[in-house]
């Protein structure tokens, strides 16, 4: 039995603990907006929060959830309103949209840490997602503009 | 006939010569004390052998990876920098959303191109980055013993660390695709001891 909170929500499960944590979050607790996109950690679209810091669920063994705080991208906020949800709306970011809920795991840690990150500290943190429709303009627009929310007292 | 006569006469007289050179060399060499060899670099300065014997396991990849020039970390045999252009950050551990522990978890991960793992996994922090990359032997035995430059271990908690840490220990098992550290664990942790044991002596210049 593996425990931990998703989402504010406490779950128990009988799991093999090796079990990718993207396949329990997905398939066992129905969260489908986390994507699988490569298995082997190269992409980002799987990113979710483990006591807030990105992860890649897809190599990330469910063990490694135990007692933690998961996060995923419908826990962001429950109505859309975090600002970089805001934002993205608001810049129209997504084509496909696959890659965007990891996009927007890794943009609100950098937000977090960086509450007003430069273009370098958004390649930096960005780095590891992978957009095919090459949204990576829209996306530097919106976390800038998310910030500007926050820096403004808009989130909420 | 005649000429082979002379050629047999002239190689028996080049032969002796060279027999009896010899000869005078060896009743001279052995007539004189012997001359001192000049003391070896190694000799002079304590024995500095004894860290060249185990200095190939920290030249490679798996330890120089994260021990080289720059403020990131390196892949594979050919010491490549790290993909998605990883950064060192301010502590060592990545930066923001792009932390070690993003995609690496405290053990290997099985199959090919899956991020390998170790508890503690992160590079040396930006005010001590630990660079050996350039660094002569005498230069990089120096280095690790140097408090300053050594997360302030002494010569005993240099040694535990280089012979038990487990992020150390993870050069000999780096998972798929990766050389190991050249030398067994045993024989690099015995030979790392003769070298404490002999006062953790460092090659000359």
């Amino acid at each position: 039995m593996i425990g931990f909170s998703v989402n504010g929500k406490r779950v128990d499960l009988e799991v093999d603990p090796s079990t990718p944590l993207l396949w329990v979050i997905r398939e066992q607790l129905g969260l489908t907006g986390t994507k699988y996109g490569c298995g082997v950690a190269q992409c980002g679209a799987c990113t979710v929060h483990i006591n807030g810091e990105a992860v890649r669920s897809c190599v990330a063994p469910v063990s490694r959830a135990a007692g933690t705080s998961v996060t995923t991208i419908e826990g962001l906020s429950p109505d859309l309103s975090h600002p970089l949800q805001r934002a993205w709306l608001e810049e129209d970011v997504p084509q496909c949209g696959y890659c965007q809920s990891g996009q927007l795991m890794s943009a609100a840690v950098l937000l977090r840490e960086k509450p007003a990150p430069s273009d370098e500290d958004i390649d930096e943190a960005m780095t590891g997602n992978i957009c095919r429709c090459g949204t990576y303009p829209r996306i530097r627009k919106a976390i800038h503009r998310a910030a500007e929310m926050v820096a403004k007292g808009g989130a909420r | 006939m005649k000429k082979v006569q002379i050629n047999f006469f002239l190689a028996s007289l080049i032969l002796c010569g060279f027999i009896a050179a010899l000869w005078f060399s060896h009743s001279a060499a052995a007539a004189e004390p012997p001359v001192p060899t000049k003391p070896s670099a190694a000799a002079a300065s304590g024995d500095g052998t004894l860290f060249v014997a185990f200095v190939s396991v920290l030249r490679s990849p798996r330890c120089m990876n994260c021990h080289s020039k720059g403020d990131f970390p390196r892949q594979g045999d050919d010491g490549h920098p790290h993909t998605m252009n990883i950064r060192r950050g301010a502590t060592g551990s990545g930066v923001t959303s792009v932390k070690c522990s993003t995609c690496h978890q405290d053990h290997n991960l099985d199959g090919a191109h899956l991020p390998p793992g170790a508890p503690g996994w992160r590079l040396p922090p930006p005010g001590m980055p630990m660079i050996w990359q350039g660094l002569t032997d005498a230069q990089l035995c120096e280095s690790i013993k140097d408090p300053k430059q050594n997360r302030n271990r002494n010569v005993s908690q240099l040694v535990e660390h280089l012979t038990e840490d487990k992020l150390v220990m993870w050069g000999w098992n780096p998972g798929e695709g990766r050389t190991p550290v050249p030398i067994p664990h045993d024989e690099f942790s015995a030979k790392v001891k003769q070298w404490q044991a002999a006062g953790a002596p460092c090659p000359a210049n």
